[in-house]
């Protein structure tokens, strides 16, 4: 028992000092992996819905967009931000 | 505001049809070299104007010019991330400008571009998407990871030929991938990302053909501070698999989800690919 025990110990000392790689542990079997992982990346990839933001006609510069609000009569509408609203980071 | 009142119908098709849209992110207009003298100046002059007349004013915030140039009004961000609130003031600015209805003057196009890949070189696009709780805002965010062939080539090969693994993908690399595993928050820079415990490790599941088939699996523990007063944690656990031929100088395939993610109280899912992802094959029920 008690070998057994230090036998136990050992191990968890070997792996521990990074004599052998261990693997993260998968929470899905290798037989599933693949289909599993294809479903999530369906299933949380961008949407049509995610993008309606993409919807607006957004112009690139504060020219441009002065130079069309005189030509057309439009007003002008400037959201300012920090960060990457293309990214969703912002 | 992505994700809110900016992607809801009733505000983009009024932002179309009455009004000459744009958005600025002031970090371009920090830096000489992203953005040209005059067009800063532009930028500039709306934060002067506003504070001359006496307007509420910040750097996340909403300006509404008349067609002659002139600033009209402004709205704080709090104000307009409310979809009725924002909805609200167009229609108000329409009937004070006397706007009128027309086609939308910029066709719209994707506004996130991917940057162009070198050969050889690995692209993944990164994707979260909110699942519960309040540590972040709802939505998505995504993210582009470039690999170089050195970097990817770990992914998918061993140190030691004729191993089929497992072996660690050196911890720089998961690093790469593992930092855009965060949900949406007020703070979008990575190099403030701490971690903790970042571990991705490959294993050959299959080889056939030439085609290897490689199990990825990784977990990571990272401080992403939204705020510089709280210490939020975000851990993961990853899962995935990258397809590539043997001595290939093509990138592989892969593809990597979260199994579970979590931001503080909040719930999150994130996947990563290769583009273009083909469509999901009918998935057999669990036995």
């Amino acid at each position: 028992m008690f070998c057994r025990q230090l036998g136990v110990l050992v191990a968890c000392c070997w792996v521990m000092t990074g004599h052998v790689a261990v693997t993260a542990q998968s929470p899905i079997a290798d037989s599933y992996r693949v289909k599993w992982v294809d479903r999530r990346v369906a299933q949380i990839r961008p949407k049509p819905a995610d993008k309606g933001f993409e919807a607006v006609g957004w112009v690139s510069t504060l020219r441009q967009a002065f130079d069309l609000g005189r030509e057309h009569q439009r007003p002008v509408f400037v959201f300012t931000y920090s960060g990457h609203i293309d990214q969703g980071r912002c | 505001m992505r994700a809110g009142p900016l992607s809801e119908p009733r505000v983009t098709q009024l932002l179309n049809e009455y009004f000459v849209p744009i958005h600025l992110s002031n970090g371009d207009y920090y830096d000489p070299k992203l953005t040209p003298d005059d067009e800063r100046s532009r930028y500039e002059k709306i934060f002067e104007t506003a504070r001359a007349r006496g307007l509420p004013t910040g750097l996340v915030h909403v300006y509404l010019f008349a067609s002659d140039g002139q600033l009209s009004t402004s709205m704080h961000v709090a104000e307009a991330l409310k979809p009725d609130v924002l909805h609200r003031f167009l229609h108000e600015q329409i009937r004070l400008h006397n706007a009128q209805r027309g086609p939308t003057l910029q066709a719209p196009r994707p506004q996130l571009v991917h940057p162009p890949t070198h050969d050889g070189e690995l692209l993944l696009h990164s994707v979260v998407r909110v699942a519960g709780g309040n540590a972040s805002w709802p939505g998505i965010a995504e993210d582009i990871v470039h690999l170089s062939r050195a970097e990817w080539q770990q992914l998918v090969e061993s140190n030691t030929p004729e191993s089929a693994g497992p072996w660690d993908v050196s911890p720089e690399i998961a690093q790469q991938i593992f930092t855009h595993i965060y949900p949406p928050t007020f703070a979008y820079d990575t190099e403030v990302h701490q971690f903790y415990r970042s571990r991705l490790t490959s294993r050959i599941l299959s080889e056939k053909n030439g085609e290897r088939l490689v199990a990825l699996d990784g977990e990571m523990s990272m401080d992403h501070a939204a705020t510089h007063t709280e210490m939020k944690l975000v851990h993961a656990v990853v899962t995935g698999y990258a397809r590539y031929q043997v001595g290939s100088s093509q990138p592989p395939e892969v593809r990597m989800s979260t199994f579970s993610a979590t931001y503080g109280d909040g719930r999150f899912d994130h996947v990563a690919y290769t583009d273009p992802p083909s469509q999901p094959k009918a998935v057999a029920p669990r036995p």
